[in-house]
């Protein structure tokens, strides 16, 4: 928070989204995508996931990068979420890239198959502020920045 | 930055292949249009119309070098927040492949 240079490039940053069909049911994809297990068969990384809400996630790649975070949601079938960032390894210890959320959201589809969508959106909020209330889903080019005003 | 602009940057970025284009030129510091028509499976003269695009929402700039030209991404604060763009998105396009590689193998 103390880094206005820091937030102000990130605020440009978008939403990354991508999503595909998936023929397999929202059951057999949520397995895929929070159990350690299956992540290792695709995800490129060794994973280690503990889905549930403020559970520990841990991808570690075979060159030798990771990146660590926390659950944000773990809703079966439906929606999972974390926010990670890469911890850097050097001679003087450890230190952490920037922050990102990623979201899973899984949408039965008609034919018994499932609509996958991922959105990853760097860090816009100080982590502690968006940590429980990712809203990465309403992806538009960034609007000048808003005044909150209460009325009451 | 107006809002226009960054209408013409995400627009710009939702194609695959220039998003494949802004990551080379990223790692390759400047390509001319042989080079990345060399490294990618599409024409010189798509990578032209790509090159152009990008060229329009700001994100490249262009010298003469000699007869060709040379392409470089634009320096600036977009820099990054495009760098990550193409970084993260083509890392998601590997795992959601290869994750239906996975669940097609299961269901087999």
């Amino acid at each position: 928070l103390g880094n206005p240079g820091v937030a102000e490039r990130k605020r440009v940053g978008e939403p990354i989204t991508r999503t595909i069909e998936l023929a397999q049911p929202p059951t057999v994809v949520w397995s895929a995508i929070t159990s350690s297990g299956e992540l290792a068969a695709w995800f490129g990384a060794d994973a280690e996931v503990h889905a549930r809400r403020g559970g520990a996630v841990r991808f570690r790649w075979s060159d030798g990068s990771e990146r660590r975070g926390i659950v944000e949601v773990a809703d079966a079938p439906r929606r999972f979420a974390f926010r990670w960032r890469e911890v850097v390894r050097d001679g003087a210890g450890a230190r952490v890239g920037e922050v990102s959320h990623v979201m899973f959201e899984l949408e039965p589809s008609p034919e018994g198959g499932t609509r996958l969508r991922v959105t990853e959106v760097p860090g816009i909020a100080p982590v502690d502020a968006i940590g429980m209330t990712p809203s990465p889903l309403k992806a538009r080019p960034p609007s000048p920045p808003r005044l909150l005003v209460s009325r009451g | 930055m107006e809002l226009a602009q960054v209408g013409r940057v995400f627009a710009a970025l939702s194609d695959p292949t220039r998003r494949e284009v802004v990551r080379r030129l990223s790692e390759a510091g400047s390509a001319t249009v042989t080079d990345l028509a060399t490294d990618l499976p599409v024409t010189r003269q798509a990578v032209a119309k790509h090159l152009s695009v990008l060229r329009e929402a700001g994100l490249v700039s262009v010298a003469a070098e000699g007869r060709s030209r040379r392409y470089t991404l634009t320096a600036g604060p977009m820099t990054d927040a495009v760098g990550w763009m193409a970084e993260v998105g083509a890392a998601w396009d590997a795992r959601l492949a290869a994750l239906q590689r996975h669940l097609s193998r299961g269901a087999g």
